[in-house]
């Protein structure tokens, strides 16, 4: 159990539907704690576990060190899944498997999530901010979706027009 | 040993400039880097950092695109770069910010903001203006991506800029761009 080399785009792991957890065993216990140690030693603030080359719809996620806004400090959700969205905010987003690059990416403002926890009990919360942005970006890993998939308007052309 | 080129070029919009320019690239052993290219009103700018293929330097690229250059009616212009020019690894020292100058059309707002920026050694990296609203009562919008050096005080700069606003009666902000790496 340590620090894991975060896998870096064009690996097809990021670019693949990761399977879900069926049952806790030592595998998954590993893949957890791995996730945590490398988010630890990482300048993000959330990872997913294909970002380690696990291909399990695992995520931890704990955006303490970045916000003061309301949030749920950290969390391990396996199996997430977001129920409903609400509102859209343009946010520019980097992925530490995508290094150098970020962009404008549309997400919802809030996300109702559901889940379990590492002790396989649901989990249901309601994540709004810089908290459900993270959340909306681990899960899409899960997916195979990376940010260049949702790049909604580019750099600074925030005053793009609308008549030609 | 690597060699790169500078290509920035312009003319009337229409559907296939790219696809014209890049052929030429293509043909001439070109690998296109990094590009920047957008429309202005009716013409359609290009800005390409572009690495050579050993046999073919800027002049024979640029014999190559007279007859898309007449075609196309583009104004173009290769720049070599020297290595260290076109380098990759190129990090902003400073923090990233977002300056929004909005108000009447007038001419000066460019020069005088800018003039500001580059006296605290503020970088400019990205920039848009638009002339906006009625012909009659343009809005002029100018939005930048400055890189500001660690040794500039936000707060001084910001009464900089109210003091300016003042002056040129236009509306300025300043704020931090908000990113996440995740």
């Amino acid at each position: 159990m340590a620090v894991q080399k975060i896998i870096r785009y064009p690996d097809p792991i990021l670019k693949s539907r990761s399977e879900p957890v069926r049952a806790m065993d030592e595998r998954i216990a590993r893949v957890i704690k791995n996730l945590l140690d490398t988010l630890a030693a990482s300048p993000g603030v959330a990872i997913a576990a294909p970002q380690i080359g696990a291909a399990d719809r695992i995520i931890v996620c704990d955006v303490s060190r970045k916000v003061k806004e309301k949030h749920h400090g950290r969390m391990i959700l396996l199996n997430p899944l977001i129920r409903r969205r609400e509102g859209t905010k343009i946010f520019r987003e980097g992925c530490l498997s995508v290094p150098d690059y970020t962009g404008n990416v549309s997400r919802a403002e809030t996300v109702w999530v559901e889940g379990l926890d590492p002790e396989g009990r649901p989990v249901s919360l309601v994540a709004e901010g810089f908290e459900a942005l993270a959340l909306q970006h681990e899960i899409d890993h899960l997916d195979g979706v990376l940010f260049l998939d949702r790049i909604a308007s580019l750099s600074t052309d925030i005053f793009r027009r609308k008549t030609y | 040993m690597n060699r790169f080129a500078i290509i920035t070029a312009a003319g009337p919009d229409r559907p296939g400039i790219i696809a014209a320019l890049t052929r030429v690239l293509f043909e001439t052993g070109c690998n296109i880097e990094d590009t920047s290219m957008t429309r202005l009103r009716g013409e359609f700018a290009m800005m390409l950092i572009v690495r050579m293929a050993r046999q073919s330097g800027p002049e024979a690229i640029e014999h190559r695109f007279k007859k898309v250059q007449k075609t196309l009616n583009l104004s173009l212009l290769i720049k070599p770069l020297s290595v260290r020019e076109a380098r990759r690894d190129r990090k902003a020292g400073g923090r990233s910010f977002m300056l929004s100058v909005y108000g009447s059309d007038h001419p000066g707002i460019v020069y005088q903001v800018t003039r500001l920026l580059a006296s605290c050694a503020i970088n400019v990296t990205d920039m848009n203006t638009r002339v906006i609203g009625p012909i009659r009562k343009p809005i002029y919008v100018m939005v930048l991506e400055v890189d500001i050096p660690k040794k500039v005080g936000i707060e001084g700069l910001k009464a900089r800029l109210r003091k300016l606003q003042k002056a040129l009666n236009v509306d300025i902000g300043l704020h931090p761009v908000e990113s996440a790496q995740l």
